[in-house]
């Protein structure tokens, strides 16, 4: 994941306008970015929309040779992370609820449907209330998958801090559901 | 009476075992003197992962997006 002296690389070949390496790492990273958005918003135009807007943004940065510093993953999950939280605070100040899961294909029961839609929809609300550092760490471990180290690696901590910080989101999050039960 | 950070190293372990297969009262019997406060944080784990396994496939989304951006990359070049 954490790929820094082959970015380094690609990202001065996109300098020069090379479509094929801005291609290159977009397939490097898209994919990821658009989980990562997904599962804190939980809607698709919008994922597609923000994940978007990071790539513009780091396309806008290299040129401008003012991007990342350490880890270039970090750095993207950082922009996204921030999008986020501006699309949170944005929707909680005009008031407007998030967006549900996805249409299901024909083989699903709908009465489990809408339960897992209502449960999807209480985690993310939840998740909202969490301190960044919190969210982002649920939403790279759970959503990403990634160990400790990628993620200490991605958000400039030390492993242990990770661990802990994990413990407390969790715990958190559990402590919110538990309140609006 | 357990100490903060072995519960973290605790549920830490569970949460690799889990992704290992192993079931969530596997993980708590081998740690009876935490399960009681381990077991609601590996309930919620669980939910979490049930989250990210509903995100639809993404590649129609993606293939849109790089078409864009590429245009914006000639656009740019261009200038």
């Amino acid at each position: 994941m954490v790929r820094t002296a082959d970015d380094a690389s690609l990202l001065e070949r996109v300098q020069e306008y090379d479509p094929s390496a801005l291609a290159e790492i977009y397939d490097l990273y898209a994919g990821r970015i658009y989980n990562y958005i997904y599962y804190r918003l939980g809607d698709e135009a919008l994922a597609e929309d923000l994940t978007g807007t990071v790539f513009a943004k780091m396309l806008e940065a290299i040129r401008g040779s003012k991007s990342w510093s350490t880890s270039f993953s970090g750095w993207l999950y950082r922009i996204a992370h921030n999008l986020i939280v501006d699309h949170i605070r944005r929707t909680q100040q005009n008031g407007r609820q998030g967006a549900v899961d996805p249409t299901p294909g024909a083989d699903q029961d709908p009465a489990r449907l809408v339960e897992h839609r209502i449960e999807h929809e209480r985690l993310r609300h939840a998740l909202q209330q969490l301190t960044g550092d919190q969210a982002q760490v649920i939403t790279l471990k759970f959503a990403e998958g990634l160990s400790n180290a990628e993620i200490a690696r991605i958000m400039g901590k030390s492993e242990g801090a990770v661990k802990s910080l994990q413990f407390r989101a969790v715990a958190a999050l559990r402590r919110i559901l538990e309140a609006e039960e | 009476m357990w100490r903060p950070r072995e519960a973290e190293d605790a549920f830490d372990q569970c949460l690799t075992r889990l992704r290992q297969g192993e079931t969530e009262e596997a993980c708590l019997a081998a740690l009876p003197h935490l399960a009681s406060d381990l077991a609601p944080l590996l309930a919620t784990a669980s939910a979490l992962w049930a989250l990210a396994a509903s995100t639809p496939n993404p590649a129609p989304a993606l293939a849109r997006i790089r078409a864009r951006l590429l245009r914006l990359l000639q656009q740019r070049g261009d200038r």
